[in-house]
């Protein structure tokens, strides 16, 4: 092996450059991985997202983002999967004729599908879990002269385990219940999907049913006095209706 | 063969000089070649794992079509640009783009016109991640691979004495596995890869330590519980199963639990020993295998085990990849 002597630098303007470029770039990879929101953290039995450090606020706004958005080679690397206690998300969609006889169903993730594939349907399902505390409801609401009231959705029960998507005006939301309503990114996730399927089988209905399992907690195998119970293994299921009639 | 031994190197005598020795050091090409090999078959095998649901993952009528973009706008992800959405309209085109983007990434792979198929290389893995309902996380570090390598072939032998002009900006053959391996592993030095693998490995430890302080944000990991649930996920156990654990809790506790504290702690440590030769060598590389075989045992999500192995990859230096390569260079020599 022939020794080589140490070869020569670039010249000092390209490396001055050079230089001013990285530290530009990896500044703007380190403000966008600490102005991430963090948690969630338990604050008085309930959870939020702990808000970014306000140092990153600015340079987040004006510079990292807007570089970020052109490069698409920096993230916040808190990625998703590192949280683990997540509820197992599946759904079906049941196709209906226009009279409303089923004559088809789609499961997802699709068994039959690759493990890759699988995957990518599996992200699919869990954008449909993270329901949101519906605000309590409290006296009469009277629209304006000439609006209509608000429309909101709620989960209402429908048999052991499970619920229905119901859609109406606040006046029409059970009083003293705590009730969960479908965030804005699940519902249009779910009504993107349906009109997806409505495009691919020309059938008029369907109905998305979303089939949960709350994770199995391992407290079980820590505390003693606890053992497991089929609670923990128990399905619930909650249908979207009809999204878009 | 020529090569350059770091030891005989003057040493950095102040932060100014180790600041461009660590950036600026020009360096052989031979370990980018081999890291752009490894994404190059990763890219491919993940652009092929799309083909039959292309239209559904990336058509304006898929999963998520155009109404759903319109409706989103503020919830999703600003910097989910593409250029695919300028075909995502048009069904045979799409497809005709997809496989052409496979051809593409074959031709970067096996090194031809790198300068060219690098930048379409990352341009077609930005374009096959931007839907923001399936991303996954080796979607997001092929995005940042992709980008690094596209900036080593940009500026690769841009200033080669020994190429014709046409082939220094096209770089039609020099990075082709054959004529690599002709030269023995050879190349003129370049500081482009030094810049673009020195950016990969400061991303990736920033990563690594973020993902590390990001575990301590969750109980499961403090709790040492985390591999808990990708292990016994409701729909994959039953009660007897339960029952059997609860009877003798003690190991297995004890193993997922100090498994999980390890993991922290070397995500958390990481930018300590990936630099360093040494046993830290064998911290980086050993972590790098546990890991890419966890990966691949405990979570589901595709390629990301050998995402992960090929970026730990990255901090080998020249010496270590002609080392590695040594018996693949002798044979190619007979």
């Amino acid at each position: 092996m022939r020794r080589e002597s140490q070869p020569a630098l670039p010249p000092t303007w390209v490396m001055l450059l050079g230089s001013v470029l990285i530290m530009f770039h990896l500044s703007c990879a380190l403000i966008t991985a600490l102005g991430a929101s963090s948690g969630p953290w338990p604050v008085q039995g309930e959870t939020y997202e702990g808000i970014p450090p306000r140092f990153t606020r600015t340079p987040k706004d004006l510079i990292a983002d807007n570089y970020q958005r052109l490069l698409k080679a920096t993230y916040h690397f808190h990625f998703g999967s590192i949280k683990q206690e997540v509820q197992e998300i599946s759904f079906d969609a049941i196709l209906r004729d226009d009279k409303g006889a089923v004559v088809g169903k789609r499961v997802f993730p699709d068994p039959e599908a690759s493990s890759a594939i699988r995957y990518r349907q599996q992200m699919l399902a869990q954008k449909l879990s993270d329901d949101i505390p519906l605000p309590p409801q409290t006296g009469i609401v009277i629209a304006p002269a000439g609006q209509t009231l608000p429309t909101l959705q709620w989960w209402s029960p429908d048999g052991e385990r499970r619920s229905v998507l119901k859609q109406d005006n606040p006046n029409a939301v059970p009083r003293n219940q705590n009730l969960m309503q479908p965030s804005t990114w699940q519902y249009l996730v779910a009504k993107s999907y349906e009109r997806y399927l409505k495009r691919q089988t020309s059938q008029p209905k369907i109905e998305i049913i979303r089939t949960w399992y709350n994770p199995v907690m391992p407290v079980f195998m820590i505390d003693e006095r606890m053992s497991p119970s089929p609670e923990m293994l128990f399905r619930y299921q909650s249908s979207y209706g009809e999204l878009s009639k | 063969m020529s090569q350059f031994d770091p030891s005989s190197a003057s040493k950095p005598a102040g932060l100014l000089d180790q600041w461009t020795q660590f950036w600026f050091m020009p360096q052989q090409p031979l370990g980018l070649h081999v890291l752009r090999t490894i994404f190059g078959v990763l890219t491919i095998v993940w652009l092929l794992s799309f083909a039959g649901y292309v239209q559904d993952f990336f058509s304006f009528d898929g999963w998520f079509d155009r109404t759903a973009f319109s409706e989103a706008q503020d919830m999703v992800d600003r910097q989910n640009w593409s250029p695919l959405y300028f075909v995502a309209g048009q069904p045979a085109l799409l497809n005709a783009v997809y496989w052409a983007s496979i051809a593409i990434v074959v031709c970067f792979t096996l090194g031809f016109f790198t300068r060219i198929t690098s930048v379409l290389t990352w341009l077609i893995v930005v374009s096959f991640s931007a839907n923001p309902l399936i991303e996954i996380d080796t979607d997001i570090l092929l995005r940042i691979i992709a980008f690094y390598l596209m900036i080593g072939y940009l500026f690769l032998d841009l200033q080669r004495s020994d190429l014709p002009l046409w082939q220094r900006i096209t770089t039609a053959t020099p990075h082709w596995w054959g004529t690599v391996l002709k030269h023995g592993g050879i190349s003129e030095r370049s500081t482009a890869p030094t810049v673009a693998i020195r950016l990969w490995q400061v991303h990736f430890a920033l990563a690594i330590v973020i993902m590390g302080l990001t575990k301590l944000q969750h109980g499961e990991w403090w709790t040492g519980v985390a591999y808990w649930y990708p292990w016994y996920h409701p729909t994959a156990v039953n009660l007897d199963m339960l029952n059997e654990l609860k009877a003798k809790p003690d190991a297995y506790l004890n193993f997922i639990s100090a498994a999980s504290y390890v993991v922290i702690a070397w995500q958390i440590f990481f930018p300590a020993f990936a630099w360093r030769q040494g046993i830290c060598r064998w911290v980086l590389l050993g972590g790098a295998m546990v890991g890419t075989a966890g990966l691949m045992i405990i979570y589901p999500i595709p390629l990301l085990g050998p995402t992960f192995f090929l970026l730990c990859l990255s901090y080998l230096i020249e010496r270590e990849w002609f080392l590695a390569l040594l018996p693949l260079l002798r044979l190619v020599k007979r």
